[in-house]
């Protein structure tokens, strides 16, 4: 063990280099798994606020659930559902409930607002399906609105406060609160009762449909089978919170690969300069290691002197990410990560251990 | 007497480039319990390849090497290295001392390498190098020893374990006159006190220090019935 440390200490700089090498790769390993379970604990948190039984069917085809509201703003709308569609899907028996939805860019107060209608009765499973409700109720009557939390505060309002939508009074009694992912951009929208909004537009067919399905893949396909029985076309799409899930799930898997990827190079990075300050050492040491072997040491007892220094370095840089480890990681993660590096480093230094046992004494005392 | 060292036929043949090159032939030795022999011959001759092979550093390309009775280089190699460990100390021309470790440390390294007690291989190696006046040095590194000091430090290391032969390769070959005959003055005693000693050396003054003499004469070991 003497030995082992001076020699470590007899090169400083090579060994602190070493040695900072996978400090950085541990740190850094500890942190990227460290905040991909924080984001994993957002994004379960995120999606247990979303309803995975909540669907919407489209009048377009929509590529990215995750970008729906850009996509419904700027989709070409060829062609709306008609009432039948809206009670054919109703019926469905993968369908739990299903009503029409309308969204509008209208002038609030002296603002302008997306306003989503829905009908009163389907808005508590509906809306309450993806967002909370922070302060109110939701509406039951035509002339009563619910805000979306930022829409509140820039609007300056609360529950029992009048508001006016495209010149017509209605009473806010509710404010709703974004938790975590939504079909409906909670923050920024009001919610209405679906015949409010058709009186101000005149629509006699269904813009979109909403529901709860009673099982999401089989509802979507349902809906899917109907509207492709019956139109033939591709204007239209069906969405669920399933949907929005897998390609979150997708989104955060790219990432979180990505990084455990640069991880991963880190730590090999770390481990070759490991395998490269042993070797050095059991280079420069050359003659040291035939004196060993001339007082009786044995192949082993070099290998382990050498992958010793190995795990010295290895050990030193894991003793102080400790602190961090214990922080961001669960034990399991902890001890797969420490066993990972402390694997890592017997087998990087066990190369040039396994050089050194080989040095034949006679030859290196010669030459050496 | 009893045998210590025994050699049978044994050859050893380097491969210098393309050429095969012979430097031991058919040598028969046999080195007895308690004797300082000298092996004298000039550089090149094949003297330090004789004493690797004798100190079980070095196989020889054919023949026996017994020592203590056993079959040496029938021993698989970590039992090699712990016959080596235990039963033979060497001395080298240039000291081969470890630059990271004091004194002490270096004589204390044989032992621990033998899985002694810390503590009593460090009382053993301050017991040996008080007795070759190295006390006062005990935690000095190699760098800061002269020459006559680091090599009395390798032959307490050498002591270390209490081996049964020393080899000792040009033991003066780097030393001052007055640090060599020092140091020839402690190999004298420690034949005295009845180790077993073999020295290479091709100069004669101090192969003369030696019971029995051996040259390397055409590849083979032949002994002197003098220097003159």
């Amino acid at each position: 063990m003497n030995l082992l440390i001076r020699q470590l200490l007899h090169h400083k700089l090579r060994t602190a280099l070493a040695f900072a090498s996978v400090l950085i790769a541990t740190l850094f390993l500890v942190s990227v798994i460290g905040i991909s379970n924080i984001i994993q604990e957002r994004f379960v948190e995120s999606l247990n606020k979303l309803s995975p039984s909540l669907f919407m069917v489209l009048p377009f085809k929509s590529s990215n659930v995750l970008m729906l509201e850009r996509e419904a703003k700027t989709a070409l709308v060829l062609q709306m559902f008609s009432k039948s569609d809206l009670q054919r899907i109703s019926t469905l028996p993968s369908v739990k409930e299903a009503y029409p939805l309308i969204q509008l860019t209208l002038p609030v107060n002296e603002y302008q607002f997306s306003v989503t209608g829905i009908p009163a009765k389907g808005a508590p499973s509906v809306i309450l399906g993806s967002v909370d409700l922070a302060q109110g109720r939701l509406y039951k009557k035509k002339d009563e609105v619910v805000l979306g939390a930022l829409v509140a505060e820039e609007l300056d309002v609360r529950p029992g406060d009048n508001i006016n939508i495209n010149g017509k009074r209605v009473k806010v009694v509710g404010i709703l609160e974004r938790v975590g992912q939504s079909l409906i951009n909670a923050d920024n929208s009001i919610f209405a009762d679906y015949e409010l909004l058709r009186e101000m537009v005149d629509i006699k067919s269904v813009p979109a449909i909403i529901g709860i399905a009673r099982n999401t893949t089989q509802a979507t396909q349902d809906i899917l089978n109907y509207l492709d029985l019956k139109y033939h076309g591709d204007w239209y799409s069906v969405i669920s919170g399933e949907s929005i899930s897998e390609q979150l799930r997708a989104m955060t898997d790219i990432v979180k690969w990505f990084f455990w990827f640069i991880a991963a190079v880190t730590v090999i990075v770390s481990l070759v300069v490991i395998w490269n300050a042993i070797y050095t050492n059991v280079l420069d040491n050359y003659k040291n290691i035939a004196t060993l072997k001339v007082l009786g040491m044995t192949k082993k007892q070099v290998i382990a002197l050498y992958v010793g220094q190995g795990l010295v370095l290895v050990g030193a840089a894991l003793l102080i990410s400790l602190p961090l480890a214990l922080w961001l990681l669960s034990w399991e993660q902890l001890l797969g990560i420490y066993l990972l590096m402390v694997l890592g480093g017997i087998l990087a230094s066990y190369l040039p251990a396994k050089r050194a046992s080989e040095i034949p004494p006679a030859e290196a005392l010669r030459y050496g | 007497m009893e045998e210590i060292i025994r050699l049978e036929k044994v050859s050893k043949a380097y491969w210098d480039g393309e050429e095969l090159l012979e430097v031991l032939k058919d040598v028969d030795l046999v080195i007895y319990k308690g004797e300082f022999v000298a092996i004298v011959a000039p550089s090149g001759s094949g003297k330090s390849t004789l004493l690797n092979i004798m100190g079980l550093l070095d196989p020889p390309t054919s023949g026996k090497v017994y020592l203590k009775g056993k079959d040496a280089y029938a021993m698989d190699d970590e039992e090699l290295s712990l016959f080596r460990g235990k039963h033979i100390g060497f001395v080298f021309q240039s000291f081969n001392l470890i630059p990271e470790l004091t004194a002490l440390e270096n004589v204390t390294l044989p032992m621990e390498i033998m899985g002694m007690d810390e503590k009593k291989a460090r009382e053993r190696g301050i017991e040996l190098l008080r007795a070759l006046g190295l006390e006062d040095r005990a935690h000095f590194f190699p760098a800061q020893l002269s020459g006559g000091q680091k090599q009395r430090v390798a032959i307490a290391r050498a002591l270390a374990n209490k081996p049964d032969i020393i080899f000792a390769d040009e033991p003066t070959g780097n030393l001052d006159p007055d640090s060599a005959k020092e140091v020839l003055r402690i190999f004298e005693d420690l034949h005295s006190q009845g180790h077993t000693l073999v020295l290479v050396t091709h100069d004669h003054s101090i192969a003369r220090r030696a019971q029995r003499i051996y040259t390397i004469k055409d590849k083979r070991v032949v002994e002197l019935e003098s220097l003159d």
